[in-house]
């Protein structure tokens, strides 16, 4: 390991600093696309790049559904710019070329899904907006990896003999954040069929979002006892408790969500509660699957090493 | 024709101009009307607040009643979609020359309820001061989402296959809805304010006469008519759940 320069190590540190900038807009970012989802606002703008012939549709401010999906875009629009900024500076100043992949996946994913959102509203299509909705939370993923590993932890980590967050963490936050990923897919299922997908308790993906929901708070509460009882630094500790708080919360708002939208009229403008409950359901959706992205590269990370070490320990004869 | 409400008389009459009975023979029209009625307590209806855009609360300060439930204290069922849905054969009709009309006043659709025919141009006009966009969610013909910024525009659309109904909504103003019915003839209605409805110059014949309604589900039944007489057919729509 070459010792870091003055300069690599301010490099390491903007690097860092604007990841952690752009995953906290791009959550702010999917929290306004939910918001679109919840007001049903998604094609309240018919034209695409332009807003109703123009960049900004005449007293957008005024009318809640333009504003939100006109809103949606202009934040999109500035997250795109800071995705690219990202993607710029990590293509010049990091060194671990697999880094520098992960930074041009962020720009790509940014991309594609700006170009996703759009293709969604011109061709009418419920199917593209469901793929924009899950893509952006893969976007995010993307994000929350980048921001961790570029982390001062991170680097102390990787130099050291790594953190060992226990035997079955790996596996563990592995599991977790594929099980997220594919709660997201259901619970973009059912918030994008609205009305067709209630009564909701009687809906099998419904079901299969509540049995998917029990899963992972069994692998929240096993990744936090592993963590716990391990040597893990206290970053990593409060991450794996942090992770259950999320849960918890998501938990609450989930059925918060469920008791008011569940026979909820469509025919009218959504109330407070019905777009915005859903909608924080959603976003803590998406710092679920951050936190757990990041306990799951540090697991592995660990159990590399461990291996690494066990490689490295001469076998003796008993 | 008396106390015909002029909704209905537009939507029929827009349609039924212009038509010849392919199959050759001049024919006496006979003439199919009756009544959509509700068999229980009529339900509220619900007002519909606009806050969400200045321009729409301004003019509706108090809101709106909404259309989608509009029953008299007779029972009758307003914006009940009435066609013959079988009988004709393979008779075809010429199409209307003009347009059919449909408007966003008050940031409302009006009307609610109406039909057009397979080809027909469609006028859809835009009378208020704010934006709307028109979308249309058909299941046999091209869907289509439309800007409409400017107070007094215009635009024009066809659909290309017969479907009952077409639902529009405006994702501006999530309480603006309407259906359409596309057909392929002329024998349509749409019932009053008190439940009526009338279809002119229908051909000697036995029919299927199907009656919609967008929340109370659909009716059917048959009818008889002779050249140059009525024939009446009501339609008895019971309370749904929930609804
Ligand atoms: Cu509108």
């Amino acid at each position: 390991m070459i010792a870091e320069t003055d300069t690599s190590r301010r490099n390491r540190r903007i690097i860092h600093r604007t990841a952690l900038t752009t995953a906290a807009f791009a959550l702010l970012l999917i929290a306004i696309g939910g918001l679109v989802t919840s007001r049903d606002a998604g094609l309240s703008v018919p034209d695409w790049p332009l807003a109703y012939g123009q960049l900004n549709p005449p007293h957008w401010w005024q009318i809640e559904n333009v504003r939100t999906e006109h809103g949606h875009r202009i934040v999109a629009f500035c997250v795109a710019c800071l995705t690219a900024w990202l993607g710029w500076i990590i293509y010049h100043k990091e060194p671990r070329p697999w880094v520098r992949r992960l930074g041009a996946a962020a720009a790509a994913l940014v991309l594609l899904q700006a170009l996703l959102g759009g293709l969604r509203v011109l061709a009418l299509s419920l199917d593209l907006a469901m793929i924009h909705g899950w893509l952006g939370q893969m976007y995010f993923a993307t994000l929350a990896a980048l921001a961790t590993v570029t982390s001062p932890l991170w680097m102390e980590s990787e130099s050291a003999a790594g953190f060992e967050l226990g035997k079955r963490s790996a596996g563990l936050t592995g599991l977790l954040s594929l099980f997220v990923v594919f709660q997201l897919v259901l619970g973009i299922i059912i918030r994008h069929l609205g009305g067709d997908a209630r009564p909701l308790l009687s809906n099998p993906v419904f079901h299969l979002h509540v049995a998917l929901a029990l899963s992972i708070c069994w692998l929240a509460l096993e990744t936090r006892s592993e963590v716990l009882a391990s040597t893990a630094p206290t970053p990593l500790r409060s991450r794996a408790n942090v992770l259950l708080a999320l849960l918890l919360l998501q938990m609450a708002l989930g059925l918060a969500s469920l008791a008011v939208t569940e026979y909820m009229v469509y025919d009218r403008q959504a109330t407070f509660l019905e777009s915005w409950l859903p909608t924080a359901h959603v976003a803590t959706g998406a710092a679920m699957l951050g936190v757990s992205i990041s306990l799951c590269l540090y697991a592995w990370q660990g159990q590399k090493k461990a291996r690494a070490d066990i490689g490295r320990t001469p076998v003796k004869a008993s | 024709m008396r106390h015909f409400p002029a909704r209905t008389l537009a939507a029929v009459a827009g349609s039924a101009i212009a038509f010849t009975f392919v199959a050759g023979n001049a024919f006496a029209g006979a003439t199919i009307k009756g009544k959509a009625i509700f068999d229980g307590q009529p339900p509220e209806r619900r007002t519909i607040q606009m806050v969400a855009d200045p321009a729409c609360a301004k003019i509706n300060p108090n809101g709106r009643l909404g259309e989608v439930m509009m029953i008299n204290d007779d029972g009758g069922i307003q914006n009940v979609f009435v066609y013959i849905k079988d009988g004709l054969g393979d008779a075809t009709f010429e199409k209307p020359v003009e347009p059919a009309v449909f408007n966003q006043k008050g940031c409302m659709f009006t009307p609610r309820v109406m039909g057009v025919r397979v080809g027909q141009t469609l006028e859809i006009h835009n009378a208020d001061p704010t934006l709307h966009n028109v979308h249309s969610l058909p299941k046999r013909s091209r869907q289509f989402n439309s800007a409409m910024p400017l107070q007094n525009q215009v635009i024009k659309k066809r659909f290309t296959s017969p479907e009952i109904m077409v639902r529009i909504k405006c994702d501006v103003h999530p309480w603006m809805g309407a259906y359409i019915g596309v057909m392929s003839h002329p024998f349509f209605a749409v019932s009053g304010a008190d439940g009526s409805f009338e279809i002119n110059d229908v051909p000697p014949g036995t029919y299927t006469v199907a009656a919609w309604h967008e929340r109370l589900g659909t009716r059917e039944g048959t009818v008889t008519v002779s050249a140059d007489s009525s024939a009446d057919i009501n339609f008895t729509f019971e309370p749904v759940a929930g609804k």
